[in-house]
């Protein structure tokens, strides 16, 4: 919450390794973030989900050391403390049909532990910021697939977390919608890390002020947008040149894990 | 509790499972009431065996909702965003069972006080504990909801709920079919009504079936939701002194009432007595109880009192009595119009065996039919039994008196001459 700024690392993730069964989605990933608005890049199968969910606490290394606002998820004591403080929006959004945006918004400020005087203005105040103010007391069942969305987002930044967590975020908004969503991750970020795993180059490019991308489970670049865009060539497929710098480091990457 | 967790209550009693469940258990429950309203209408013990023999489908039903509700954060796909948040697991899983279970006994509150508000003002027996035996209908409820959200959680699929509440009704059937004792049918929640006239269910049995339904229903919540799964032992060791409780009690369990079956008697001769709990029906009973005994008046040996049955007619010896039946009671304790009140009089057969009267048996039916007054079919009467009915209601009335006189004579005496010769008077 923006009450209780850290000073300090908000992610930080060291030879992180995630195996499903015989699968290893990362391996000895190290990884750190600070305030802004951080994009996760990479194809698909590169484990962009797994590392999401492991930052969620909702998914367990099989080794490695994640440490989340400053403190060690192993610790259950201080994992509550972490929750608290975390905003989560995962790829697949579950919602309740027959809630209001209001009630489910309020619930999830609930299982948040806000304090309870806080509540009617922190649902206000989210519900605002994905600009569902006017259909705040409509049933979920009613809402279109990208106002879903929004109430997915919303639920996540109920409590002004610390670090937010959105995994495909902006998949089913229109245009519009998503221009509104970067600017509300802008402002965000400007206290909080918020992390952004996308398919959507164009996003990370317009909103993002550092850029990670994955492949095979490994970190292959990190940088800025900038960064990125300038690391794409004449050969590099792609319309923009971001897109041209995530092609050519995907393809360099690859060459030299075959190499 | 917060009242951000009350906010939370409210939301999942609105837009959860719970409206369903009260909805269910209303429609249901005062079906299954109505159904069986000549059992329970004014008889505070039967009302309260009724409510508990509808558990036998609520139960199942509020099972049911139960692995909907459990089920419900898989079905949604959730649980990941549950799983990131700081509040420990079994509080919204509490507020999640307490909204079924809320929505279950709201149904059910308003099924007992529409159906306890028919049987207060006419009820005549208040005692024998019978607010015990519905005390635990609703602990019954939660229990049944906490196993379904325990289910819920661990088959989060769309068949697990039907499958749940078919499961539930068929092991109550079984429980109540085939307990060797009678002790494993207190561990459903449905109870026989049948059981409750004029009888009552000692302390233990009450007892018994708080602590195995609470600590069922609290095992399954602490299985679900503690990290620890290990501390269900405590629950569970209360639900299994429960349970221990109910399977050693001895017999079935209920015992009579003897207050419950008192005689309460009309306070004009000729006497007319009923038993206490089902005292509401004297001033109903009372007038066709006198007009036929008032047959029997100048009748030697002939019955001067009507009783209601089920009382221990041990207990009155040899005095001769009119039998009253009052079959089945409308919703609002009075005698099925048109039907069923029968005062029947049987004339004491104390010949043994029955062979003793040999061909004269049939005169005990014609003594029968006259009391009774009620002409024998003759589809299933003897010619002589139609033809020495018709004969005998053909007399004079003081000479049927006689007859009948003679007849308890001869019947208490076994007297093989003076039969024959009550045979030759209605030739």
């Amino acid at each position: 919450m923006t009450s209780s700024i850290l000073l300090g690392t908000h992610v930080e993730v060291s030879d992180l390794v995630v195996r499903y069964g015989r699968r290893t989605a990362l391996r000895e990933l190290d990884l750190t973030l600070d305030t802004g608005v951080h994009g996760l890049l990479g194809p698909n199968g590169a484990g962009k989900t797994t590392l999401i969910r492991v930052l969620a606490t909702v998914a367990s290394p099989k080794y490695g050391r994640v440490s989340l606002l400053g403190q060690d998820i192993r610790d259950h004591r201080a994992l509550r403390e972490i929750r608290r403080r975390l905003g989560y929006l995962p790829q697949q959004f579950g919602y309740y049909p027959r809630f209001t945006v209001r009630e489910f918004v309020e619930y999830f400020a609930w299982l948040k532990e806000l304090p309870p005087a806080s509540v009617p203005a922190a649902v206000d105040r989210a519900i605002e910021r994905v600009g569902l103010l006017d259909r705040a007391d409509e049933k979920l069942k009613r809402l279109s697939g990208g106002m879903l969305r929004r109430v997915g987002i919303a639920q996540a930044i109920v409590n002004d977390p610390d670090l937010l967590l959105l995994d495909e975020p902006t998949a089913g908004l229109d245009p519009e919608q998503r221009v509104e969503f970067r600017e509300l991750l802008r402002e965000i970020g400007v206290d909080a890390c918020v992390l952004v795993s996308t398919h959507l180059v164009e996003d990370v490019a317009a909103a993002c002020s550092h850029v990670t991308l994955l492949d095979q489970g490994r970190v292959v670049f990190r940088g800025t947008p900038d960064e990125l865009a300038a690391a794409g060539d004449g050969n590099s497929g792609g319309d923009a040149p971001i897109e041209r710098g995530y092609t050519a480091i995907l393809r360099a990457a690859r060459q030299g894990a075959e190499a | 509790m917060s009242r951000a967790s009350w906010r939370a209550l409210r939301t999942e009693l609105l837009r959860g499972t719970a409206p369903v469940a009260a909805l269910a258990t209303l429609v249901l429950g005062a079906v299954l009431m109505y159904s069986e309203t000549n059992s329970w209408a004014a008889r505070w013990m039967p009302f309260a065996a009724a409510v508990r023999f509808s558990t036998g489908v609520l139960a199942p039903i509020a099972i049911g909702l139960g692995v909907w509700q459990g089920g419900r954060e898989r079905r949604r796909r959730i649980n990941e965003q549950l799983a990131s948040t700081a509040r420990p697991a079994w509080q919204p899983l509490l507020v999640s069972f307490a909204a079924v279970t809320l929505g279950c006994w709201l149904g059910l509150v308003v099924v007992v006080v529409a159906a306890g508000a028919l049987v207060a003002p006419v009820a005549t027996y208040t005692g024998g504990g019978w607010w015990w035996l519905l005390a635990i209908t609703p602990v019954t409820l939660a229990a049944a909801t906490a196993v379904g959200i325990a289910l819920g959680r661990a088959i989060p699929t769309w068949v697990a709920a039907p499958a749940a509440m078919i499961v539930g009704y068929g092991v109550q059937v079984i429980a109540h079919d085939n307990s060797p004792t009678g002790g494993l049918e207190w561990l459903v929640p449905s109870v026989l009504i049948y059981n409750a006239f004029g009888q009552t269910l000692p302390g233990q049995i009450h007892l018994g079936q708080a602590l195995w339904f609470g600590g069922l229903a609290a095992t399954m919540l602490v299985l679900v939701a503690a990290r620890r799964r290990v501390t269900a032992t405590v629950p569970a060791a209360v639900a299994l002194a429960g349970a221990t409780v109910l399977v050693a009690s001895p017999g079935y369990g209920w015992e009579p009432d003897p207050v419950a079956s008192e005689l309460v008697c009309a306070e004009e001769d000729p006497r007319v007595c009923l038993l206490r709990y089902e005292g509401f029906l004297l001033d109903d009973v009372t007038p066709a109880a006198q007009q036929v005994l008032a047959r029997f008046e100048g009748v030697p040996g002939g019955p001067s009192r009507a009783i209601g049955t089920g009382y221990d007619w041990a207990l009155l010896g040899d005095e001769p009595y009119l039998l009253i039946d009052t079959g089945r009671v409308t919703i609002t304790g009075d005698l099925y119009p048109g039907e069923w009140l029968v005062v029947s009089w049987w004339p004491t057969l104390p010949c043994e065996p029955f062979d003793a009267y040999g061909e004269y048996l049939w005169l005990a039916d014609l003594a029968g039919s006259w009391g009774n007054q009620q002409e024998p079919d003759p589809g299933w009467g003897t010619p002589e039994l139609v033809a020495g009915y018709a004969t005998l209601t053909a007399l004079p009335m003081a000479e049927q008196q006689a007859w009948i006189g003679d007849f308890i004579a001869a019947s208490r005496s076994c007297d093989r001459a003076a039969l024959a010769e009550l045979v030759e008077r209605v030739a």
